[in-house]
């Protein structure tokens, strides 16, 4: 189609400085948080209503431009990647809270509005949002909705879906759509569970509401040192083996341990190998009774240096170091990849112990935080993007480490979603019946494929 | 589950028209009527994998709420969204095509928060998958969660997984009564902005009173003194314990309280809705319950379904008939779901399964 | 982050600017940070954003005329630098690039003249006095003027104090402690001499001697920080000259200078004065750290309960990472509260001669911030250097001006202006 003529519509629509085509304003949304991937747009538009969102939609719907919605751009897995000849939808601006009901317990926000700030402003309710990704500063609630963005919380908590009653839409052909409630319950097909973690391939959810949990009135966040992942690993085996259903349950290894030490100056011990950090929260007298029980076990399970958060600056002082430990991991290696596979609890230790083997193999070095009550690995795979040889070495072990959860009986990703990067393992997790399912779905809700392009599913126009 | 049964299944598929899958058979108004080919899902029954280490299992659709809770038991775990009709024969397809949750609901969310994963039979008698086994996931769409309410409109399922909990050792129920329903959501809402964790929370409409049941787990030690704390927010209260209160909810959740020749009707709502339906119900003294924190509404209609219908339109709320015998099981307000027919569109093009 | 940039094409300090930009993971921690993409909420507006369009730049991969706009906006507050898990040092990319993009980029008439007035008023107290006094007199005809004069003569306070010189050694009270060498500060030492005479009565005080150097000029800052690297290397060389080398600590009592005088070994990366400059960048010290690491007199408590606001000054909390020791000093004084204010992280809007350069920006961040330091309702504002206090007054007049309703007017001191009055019993 004539790109000339989508652009000068496109600039009737955005007359002032919310359209960007310089090469210098494109260049900064040419990558997300995936720098191994760039792609440099036609153009990137600024909306600041969801009208205008609509109106770019179906602009692009004529005359068949390809769109990629962009919260903040922290996809680990590329996800909000531009495609080429086609335009970014940046929605950062798309931020209002529009209200918060503390009667039903639910926050309707526009897309663009940062996850902190929904449990910011619930807060004078004693009400906070529960999904809590490491990046909850600055990703916004649109870019988890996409992804099923997950966090520490998930064991206890659920992820995104498990949070979302409600989404306003406009689909690929500019059609606008409400589906879900505010009601927790339902008697219809749950559409909102199938929109959640759809990586913008069913078009951009303009509103979104947000089901709103009671602050936990306690918390007791404990660490504890172990001599190797393996004893780590089976301190988790005995807390769940215990009955004990923690917020949070997340180890990291040395690597990982230095790396956010040097960052934040979390309070970790720095002479651990592995690291567990065990999270309860809720009634106060409940807490208090499993802290009890928690510390019997963690005192069995072998463990060396033994902290207890004594107050709320230091919890969260320890949650900022993990949650920095990714971009951390920058100070140790110039360029890295995450990976977000998952892997039955049980099999955790023989999942760890073979990546160490296939590093090996490879000769590279690899990171470990993770998620450890999921079963949902992060491996951080290090390496020099200098080196072209380097960097394929990189992936081949990325792609043995997720074929290995997948042989495990888990998944390729528990949190990133596919995006781009896993596109080419998406067959070894799913036959073909299912993926010819998931192009059915995409075909009849965008058969252009326009709405973000690549991800998810390959692009076969 | 011999395969000589799933290809059965398939050929009723590939020739069958307007077809249905059905369980337990206890949803009595979800199922199959004239005109309509129903394919037997109770016949694939059995535990596939159960890994309490795991919080994890997977099932055939047919398996029933009974095994599974009795396989849970053994290792104290348990599904938290509290299915409903287990004594009564559910199956485990059941509860997710109807998306029916028990009271318990409260506490940890419903049957959506807990699937893992799916394996059905499409429109072309083909398996399809999604989802996975383990807990966390963001792989693929999440089809999974679409079946939660399909009423089999989408397809046969076969396969299920799911997470569980640990279930808590013992509960108490406190009973509170109160002279209005405002003033009883007045301490609901209060309550909800509370950590207290509660795992249920009812209302029950009697005769001139408003009855708040709440049901707490935990540890029998702490009962005492968390029971003083509710009192601080909901007043005199009545205690249960035991085998007596098992038996209150247990009956409960099985809908023994709704009389034979009645609709059972689910009706979504919230906390803010519950007063003006109630105003219609209570006008014409119909049996209630008000569960999930005031989530949903279990209506025992006795009068023509007509009057109910054109009520809920008026105050733009939905109904769904699951007991009972009638022609009209969605009921009230509903609005063209055009996202769902493109979805319906893509999993079912040539129209096989019963509409929805 | 992986670059192509020829660093063998950019000088000595290419080296700096390109580990810069290797250490950044693109992930984003540093966008809540930054003043302007809360403004604004475009990448190019973001720290990593700029990391990216400098790293392009260099790499000649883009235009430095459509990327400098963006840079220009960079208020220089390094917040950026202190939430950046990777531990990105983004000063040691910007600094080095404004110099070179000065070399190369064009900029209108007017902007030249605006940045060489400033420039050459500034940095000279002498000058700088008579262009007050100037400014003093145009103020009535602000409104006529173009924006960017506007904001310049905004700046000006009502009134300007007379010359008041400082000796050029002050004794030590009682037992000497220790012996310093005092940094003056050039906008300091006309706008608000009363902060280097409160400097010298507490350190006097506390059995400090104290030097002023004569000869001392200004410290750079603000060729530093626009990129005018020949400048800053002729004023910083006259200090490495002129301070003596037998005394214990340079003191800062300017957040930005103090910045400043901590980057002098970056700047004689590779000179002659390398060595000298290492030194002494070991010596300086703010005030406020100075004063949590001897043994301070006890402060006599305040009659009443008072209750203040402490703003964190980016040239000292993210610029030198001071945040603890301004706080712990004033804790020092009984019956002093501090209030904590919302946003405490965020820039002014002062920023050097940024109020002068981007007025517009700098306009929207300080009614930002007079808006939630007052929103706590404090009895002083206090704040540890001269830029942000001016900007602060100003926003606080403002407001003042803007409103009929009642309005707070806490007064806006320097750190050790308050316990300076404290001390005397002025409060």
């Amino acid at each position: 189609m004539n790109t000339e003529s989508f652009l000068d519509e496109l600039s009737r629509l955005y007359p002032d400085e919310k359209l960007l085509t310089k090469p210098a304003q494109l260049v900064t949304y040419e990558s997300d948080a995936l720098t191994s991937y760039q792609v440099r747009p036609m153009a990137v538009v600024l909306p600041e209503t969801q009208e205008e969102v609509i109106q770019t939609v179906r602009l692009c719907h004529k005359f068949e431009i390809p769109f990629v919605a962009r919260g903040s751009g922290t996809s680990l897995s590329g996800g909000s990647l531009p495609v080429t000849n086609g335009i970014v939808i940046a929605l950062n601006r798309l931020n209002k809270i529009i209200e918060i009901d503390p009667k039903i317990r639910i926050a309707t926000v526009e897309c663009g509005v940062v996850n902190i700030d929904v449990s910011l402003a619930a807060a004078q309710y004693g009400l906070y949002y529960a999904p809590d990704p490491s990046s909850q500063l600055i990703c916004t609630i649109g870019g988890n909705l996409a992804f099923n963005a997950g966090g520490a919380h998930c064991l206890k908590y659920g992820m995104t879906s498990n949070h979302v009653l409600g989404i306003k839409a406009v689909l690929p052909d500019g059609e606008v759509v409400e589906i879900g409630s505010a009601s927790l319950d339902s008697i219809s097909p749950d559409t909102v569970g199938l929109f959640v973690g759809s990586e913008g391939l069913f078009g951009i959810a303009l509103e979104v509401k947000l089901r709103l949990l009671p602050k936990p009135e306690a918390y007791r966040t404990v660490l504890a040192a172990y001599p190797s992942l393996e004893a780590a690993g089976n301190a988790v085996s005995m807390v769940i083996a215990a009955g004990l259903l923690p917020g949070a349950i997340e180890i990291m290894d040395e690597l990982a341990i230095e790396a956010a030490e040097t960052a934040v100056q979390a309070g970790y011990p720095r002479d651990a190998v592995a690291l567990l950090i065990v999270e309860l929260d809720g009634e106060t007298e409940i807490v208090d009774w499993e802290f009890a029980s928690l510390m019997e076990v963690i005192e069995e399970s072998g463990a060396g240096e033994i902290r207890v958060a004594e107050n709320d600056e230091q919890r969260l002082q320890i949650w900022k170091g993990r949650k920095s430990a990714f971009s951390a991991v920058g100070r140790i290696s110039e360029d890295y990849l995450v990976q977000d596979g998952v892997v039955p609890r049980s099999k955790l230790s023989h999942a760890l112990g073979e990546i160490e083997r296939l590093g090996d193999q490879y000769n590279l070095r690899v990171a470990n935080v993770f998620h450890a009550g999921d079963g949902n690995l992060h491996p951080l795979i290090l390496f020099d993007g200098r080196d072209p040889a380097n960097l394929e070495n990189a992936e081949v072990l990325a792609g043995e480490i997720l074929k290995m959860c997948v042989n495990l009986g888990g998944s390729i990703t528990g949190e990133h979603g596919v995006g781009v990067e896993k596109l080419e393992y998406v067959p070894t997790m799913f036959e073909d019946a299912d993926i010819d399912t998931m192009i059915a779905i995409r075909r009849e809700i965008d058969p252009g494929e326009l709405a973000n392009r690549g991800k998810l599913l390959p692009f076969d126009k | 589950m011999d395969n000589g049964y799933l290809e059965e299944l398939g050929t009723k598929i590939q020739t069958g028209n307007n077809l249905l899958a059905f369980g337990g058979q206890t949803k009595s108004a979800l199922l199959a009527k004239d005109g309509i080919t129903a394919l037997d899902i109770g016949k694939i029954s059995g535990i596939l994998e159960y890994l309490p280490d795991e919080y994890t299992f997977t099932a055939y659709a047919g398996t029933s709420l009974y095994t599974i809770n009795q396989m849970l038991a053994e290792h104290d775990q348990f599904m938290p969204f509290d299915p409903p009709f287990i004594e009564r024969g559910g199956t485990l397809g059941g509860t997710v095509a109807s998306n029916l949750n028990g009271p318990g609901r409260f506490r940890y969310g419903g049957v959506r928060d807990f699937i893992l994963g799916v394996k059905y039979l499409d429109y072309q008698a083909k398996l399809v998958r999604s989802g996975g086994k383990v807990v966390k996931n963001a792989a693929g769409f999440d089809i999974s969660k679409l079946m939660v309410g399909s009423l089999g409109g989408l397809g046969a399922m076969i396969e299920l997984s799911f997470k569980v909990f640990p279930k808590p050792p013992e509960y108490r129920t406190v009973i509170s009564r109160f002279s209005t329903l405002e003033e009883l959501l007045d301490t609901l809402v209060n309550l909800t902005a509370n950590s207290i964790e509660l795992f249920c929370l009812d209302i029950e409409p009697a005769s001139e009173v408003y009855n708040l049941t709440i049901r707490l787990g935990g540890i029998p030690d702490l009962f005492p003194k968390r029971i003083e704390r509710l009192k601080q927010f909901v007043g005199d209260i009545e205690i249960l314990e035991g085998d007596h209160e098992r038996s209150f909810w247990d009956e409960i959740n099985e809908f023994s309280w709704v009389p034979e020749d009645t609709l059972l009707i689910k009706v979504p709502i919230t906390p803010s809705s519950v007063e003006t339906l109630d105003d219609f119900l209570s006008k014409n003294e119909i049996q209630r319950r008000y569960s999930v924190g005031a989530n949903v509404a279990w209506i025992a209609w006795s009068k023509p379904v007509d009057i109910i219908d054109k009520h809920l339109k008026k105050i733009k709320l939905a109904g769904l008939t699951i007991l009972g015998q009638t022609d009209q099981i969605r009921l009230g307000f509903r609005e063209p779901d055009i996202f769902f027919q493109r979805i319906k569109n893509a999993l079912d093009p040539i129209g096989k399964w019963v509409e929805i | 982050m992986k670059h192509n940039i020829p660093v063998q094409d950019y000088g000595q300090l290419a080296s700096e600017m390109a580990d810069a930009v290797s250490q950044c993971v693109h992930c984003g921690f540093c966008l809540p940070a930054c003043p302007t993409y809360n403004l604004l909420h475009q990448e190019m507006d973001s720290p990593r954003g700029r990391i990216i369009l400098m790293k392009s730049v260099l790499e000649r991969e883009i235009d430095l005329e459509e990327a400098v706009p963006y840079i220009d906006h960079c208020l220089g507050c390094l917040a950026c630098q202190t939430v950046c898990p990777s531990g990105v040092q983004y000063g040691n990319l910007l600094t080095p690039f404004k110099a070179y993009s000065e070399t190369v980029r064009r900029r209108p008439a007017e902007e030249r003249f605006s940045r060489w007035v400033t420039k050459e008023t500034l940095p000279k107290p002498a000058r700088f006095r008579l262009a007050t006094q100037v400014a003093k007199i145009s103020k009535p005809f602000a409104s006529i003027a173009p924006t960017r004069f506007q904001a310049m003569l905004d700046l000006v306070p009502e009134d300007i104090p007379g010359a008041e010189r400082l000796p050029s050694t002050f004794p030590a009270q009682g037992k000497r402690q220790a012996k310093v060498a005092l940094q003056v500060g050039c906008v300091q030492q006309v706008l608000a001499q009363k902060i280097n005479l409160a400097t010298l009565r507490v350190l006097s005080k506390n059995g400090i001697e104290v030097v002023i150097p004569s000869a001392q000029g200004c410290c750079g800052a603000l060729a530093l920080h626009t990129g005018d690297m020949d400048t800053a290397f002729n004023l910083a060389s006259n200090n490495l000259d002129n301070f003596p080398k037998d005394v214990d600590a340079i003191i800062s009592n300017a957040a930005g200078c103090g910045s400043a005088m901590h980057e002098y070994p970056q700047l004689f990366k590779g000179s002659k004065y390398e060595e000298l400059a290492s030194l002494f960048a070991e010596k300086v010290i703010d005030i406020s750290v100075f004063l949590t690491e001897i043994d301070l007199e006890p402060i006599p408590p305040l009659e009443n309960q008072l209750k203040i606001a402490y703003h964190d000054a980016c040239h000292l909390s993210h610029a030198q990472g001071v945040t603890r020791e301004p706080r712990e000093l004033l804790g020092k004084v009984p019956n002093l509260s501090l209030l904590p204010i919302n946003e405490e992280d965020l820039c002014c809007g002062s920023a050097g001669s940024y109020n002068l350069e981007q007025p517009v920006i700098a306009q929207q961040l300080g009614q930002r911030k007079i808006h939630n330091i007052l929103d706590v309702e404090p009895e002083i504002i206090v704040t540890g250097n001269i830029g942000c206090l001016i900007q602060l007054q100003n926003h606080l007049n403002q407001k003042l001006q803007n409103t009929d309703e009642p309005q707070l007017n806490p007064p806006v001191m320097h750190t050790i202006e308050l316990i300076d009055q404290a001390y005397r019993n002025e409060l």
